[in-house]
């Protein structure tokens, strides 16, 4: 029977409020006929039934909410959490019998829709998507080369459009990446003091790709991988776990980023391994409101195999498989400074010279403010610059209290975006 | 070419300057060779990326010399449990925000404090309800005090948390220094006046008022020279907030005054400027002729011993003076004469019940709660009586309430103001009647359901949230 805290409920949740709202229902007063087994724990609340299969989580309440879990099926969990005895292990009752044969019966049926591979097709399939990303590139590279004719200055100028366009017939290529990677050129020329030379090395990046892409077959196989991620060409698991061998580590999950996007979600979890001290991002995409499917908690560990993603610099990994339960993160695995941190990402570059998003934990740093921003000085003087809101900001401060923290975020274009310190052996996710 | 003169060319264009070939000491300079001089935009676009990746490497960091900030002195007390945390965490997100006040005091008797990544969410909540700051202040703790020290949205936190701190008192916000001023006189009210006093000339009208007002609390004799001078200070707010606290001490000059003025117990005929320096409104309120009102303000600034023993002068005396003498009585916290007027019938001053000892002021609202049910009245009367209001009181209003919300039938004035005012008898009632509100609001009428669950759910909200801080 897995243990489920509040900490891990919470991570199913959609968002804040729904937390909140769960909360606001997880006393025994309000529940009436809970109770589990192995395979689920059930409930009926405010005359709505809630049920949540604990194998393969998936959440059934008959209430009228879009929010996928509600916060019916939330506040069961919480309550099973906080007030065991009020959900003791029982026989099932029919319906959740019934809710959980139906989705045995959905997932028996799948595998037998899926198609067998057919080796040759995918070749082809794959050859064809290769020479629309190539031909994509080949116009992007026309462009990029028009705008060093007319100059940087000219782009000034340039509505948004200007950049629009050409991503989005980077997205019609088949290559997204590329399309959010133009599209990033037109925040960078609003970004203030030292924009031109900004600007150029992003360019410079998708000639270089542009020429890689033209001797793809040439290349070495990771190099090619490393292209393949920019162009946004997506994994399958299956690729992905064929690729090499899993690395089992005990692994902390320090920071977690949420970008709330128009139609999803993305989910950005860094984790740190601490014999390997390997970083580790796990991706994923959901609706708004979808459960998180890694049970992945900032400030926890957890003994698992992480299938990496190919490339030089191998970032992205899944979880191939877990050993045990999630605990506490026992011991912060951080840099001593800055200056290790950014040796780390020189190494990464030189590896791979796409990459321009990489983890930064560091051990011992207290958070400055100055007239020109927030700052994070190592013991060794050494600042970089934070990007946060003020929210961020003052939680940040009042958990340092002005004394040495551990500090976990994303380093990008220069800044750090802190998203979790580590203060009194507990780990505080920023807002 | 430096990258500085690669950056210029790139920002002019190749259409008007060409660049000139980029070169630089091994390696680099190996790798910026093979880039073609004949193709002037490929030229730019590979060095660009060659020497700006080389840069983006080799970012080296600025060092910050100057010297630290002084870190937060260490805690003398422990942080709440997670579970407490969590707790707060709900009462600051959304509707149980009511409960705040009692969480805070809860946790100022179990000797915890709020754990540090929760301080900006309380110090939010207390800037915009002045009311919980000094909790708020305690709670959290020297980390909360230096973090308040940084923001001036929170500057009324910043201040000394010991009352001989009274280094803000001198450069302190305005609200920091209520707030210092307000902490000092519960410690030591003598020393808090005479901190006022010192620097009284140069305060702000605004100032002097809000000042004046602070003083209500630990109120004696001692400060009766201090305010019967204020009576005469330049701005009526300040004079009428000096004389609202000496109708509150019978011994003052003041008060005997006003016991010269009630002795014929006669409508005055006119109002002089005596009478307006004593605090006396002219004009009178809607529904009140004028020298009735000059005389009910009168009274109920008279202190009480004037007039002798309560039971049988309030028996035989007119309404206007009954009610007078109520005001007084409220204001004096006389006892016998609080206790003589609730027995009477027709007196409308529910704060009576504040100048009465705890225990018969719940006995009297027992009393009250049992006779006349919820009424209007019985609610204003409860809104006076001291907490906590201990499981009989409590019991009895659980009972009435079960009472009520099964009354079938079209819902009367009575039940419309009940109802209006159900949650704020879910803060006050004593959590453990909890299962049996339950059972007494198990039938209740549509018309009722949804107010009903929500003071159920605070009432056990706040049961829970006891245990967590036992």
């Amino acid at each position: 029977m897995p243990t489920w805290t509040a900490e891990r409920v919470e991570a199913l949740a959609p968002d804040a409020s729904s937390v909140t709202a769960a909360r606001s229902v997880a006393s025994p007063r309000q529940w009436s006929a809970a109770g589990h087994d192995e395979r689920a724990v059930w409930g009926q609340c405010r005359g709505y039934l809630a049920a949540v299969d604990l194998l393969d989580p998936a959440f059934s309440c008959s209430c009228p909410s879009r929010k996928i879990p509600c916060k019916h099926t939330l506040g069961l969990l919480l309550l099973w959490s906080s007030w065991p005895e009020a959900v003791p292990p029982t026989p099932a009752p029919p319906w959740v019998d019934e809710w959980l044969a139906a989705r045995a019966m959905r997932a028996a049926r799948a595998p037998v829709e899926k198609k067998p591979v057919d080796p040759e097709a995918r070749a082809r399939r794959m050859a064809g998507r290769a020479a629309r990303i190539g031909a994509g590139l080949e116009e992007l590279d026309l462009w990029l080369r028009d705008l060093m004719r007319q100059g940087l200055a000219s782009a000034q100028g340039r509505p948004f459009s200007y950049w629009d366009d050409v991503a989005a017939r980077m997205v019609d290529a088949q290559a997204p990446g590329v399309g959010s990677q133009v599209r990033r050129m037109a925040g960078i020329v609003r970004s203030g003091d030292g924009w031109p030379g900004r600007l150029l090395v992003q360019a410079g990046r998708l000639h270089l790709l542009t020429q890689a892409w033209s001797r793809f077959d040439d290349l070495p196989p990771k190099v090619q991988a490393d292209l393949r991620t920019v162009a946004g060409w997506s994994w399958t698991t299956e690729e992905v776990l064929a690729g090499g061998r899993p690395v089992r580590d005990q692994w902390s999950v320090v920071a977690k980023a949420v970008v709330e996007e128009e139609r999803f979600t993305i989910r950005r979890t860094w984790l740190v391994g601490a014999t390997s001290a390997r970083t580790a991002l796990i991706l994923d995409f959901a609706a708004p409101s979808a459960p998180s499917p890694a049970g992945l908690v900032v400030g926890t560990e957890i003994d698992a195999d992480l299938a990496f993603f190919p490339g030089s610099w191998p970032q992205r990994a899944l979880v191939a498989s877990t050993h045990g339960e999630p605990e506490s993160i026992g011991e912060w695995h951080g840099s001593a400074t800055f200056d290790d941190a950014l040796a780390a990402h020189a190494t990464a570059l030189a590896a791979n010279p796409w990459v321009d998003r990489l983890p930064m934990v560091v051990s011992d740093v207290v958070p400055v403010e100055r007239d020109d921003g927030w700052w994070a000085r190592d013991a060794s003087g050494s600042t970089v610059h934070l990007q946060l809101e003020e929210d961020g900001w003052w939680t940040l401060a009042a958990v340092s209290g002005g004394h040495p923290v551990g500090l976990a975020g994303e380093w990008q274009d220069g800044a750090l975006r802190p998203l979790s310190a580590w203060s009194g052996r507990r780990a505080v996710m920023l807002p | 070419m430096s990258w500085d003169e690669l950056v210029t060319s790139a920002l002019v264009g190749t259409a008007r300057r060409p660049p000139a070939p980029p070169t630089a000491e091994a390696a680099l300079g190996e790798v910026l060779s093979g880039l073609d001089p004949a193709d002037p935009e490929g030229l730019i676009l590979g060095a660009g990326a060659v020497l700006g990746l080389y840069r983006l490497a080799g970012q080296r960091l600025p060092v910050d010399v100057a010297p630290p900030p002084a870190p937060s002195p260490a805690e003398s007390r422990p942080s709440c449990s997670p579970a407490a945390a969590e707790r707060l965490d709900v009462i600051l997100g959304g509707p149980f925000r009511a409960v705040l006040g009692e969480w805070l005091g809860l946790l100022a008797g179990v000797d915890r404090l709020v754990p540090p990544d929760r301080l900006p969410g309380l110090l939010d909540a207390a800037t915009a309800n002045p009311r919980l700051r000094e909790a708020s202040v305690a709670a959290a703790g020297e980390r909360g005090r230096w973090l308040a020290g940084r923001n001036p949205r929170w500057a009324w936190a910043a201040g000394g948390a010991s009352s001989e701190d009274t280094s803000a008192w001198a450069t302190g916000s305005a609200a920091s220094r209520r707030l210092l001023l307000a902490r000092m006189r519960a410690v030591d009210p003598g020393a808090a006046r005479e901190l006022l006093e010192s620097t009284w000339a140069t305060e702000t009208p605004e100032d002097r008022a809000a000042f004046v007002a602070i003083l209500a609390a630990a109120l004696s004799m001692d400060d009766e020279p201090f305010l019967e001078a204020a009576l005469d200070d330049r701005r009526k707010e300040v004079r009428q907030a000096a004389a609202q606290l000496l109708w509150r001490l019978p011994e003052s000059r003041l008060g005997r005054r006003m016991a010269e003025r009630s002795r014929s117990l006669t409508l005055p005929e006119q109002i002089d400027s005596a009478m307006v320096r004593d605090g006396v409104v002219a004009k009178p309120p809607a529904g009140l002729g004028e020298r009735a009102w000059w005389f009910f303000q009168v009274v109920a600034a008279t202190p009480l011993r004037t007039w002798g023993a309560p039971a049988e002068l309030v028996r035989k005396a007119e309404p206007l003076l009954r009610q007078a003498w109520a005001t007084a009585a409220a204001r004096q916290r006389d006892v016998a004469w609080a206790l003589a007027l609730l027995d009477a019938d027709g007196v409308d001053e529910p704060a009576l019940l504040g100048a009465v000892p705890h225990d018969r002021a719940v006995a009297l609202a027992v009393a009250r709660v049992e006779r006349l049910g919820l009424t209007p009245a019985v609610l204003d009367l409860l809104d006076h009586c001291p907490l906590p209001w201990g499981p009989e009181l409590s019991g009895a209003v659980v009972d009435r309430l079960g009472a009520a919300v099964q009354r079938q039938g079209r819902p009367d004035a009575g039940a419309v103001v009940l109802r209006a005012r159900l949650a704020d008898l879910a803060v006050r009632l004593d959590p453990s009647v909890t299962a049996r509100a339950a059972a007494e609001t198990n039938e209740c009428t549509g018309w009722w359901s949804d107010v009903v669950s929500w003071f159920l759910d605070l009432l056990t909200f706040r049961a829970e949230m006891r245990e967590e801080l036992a």
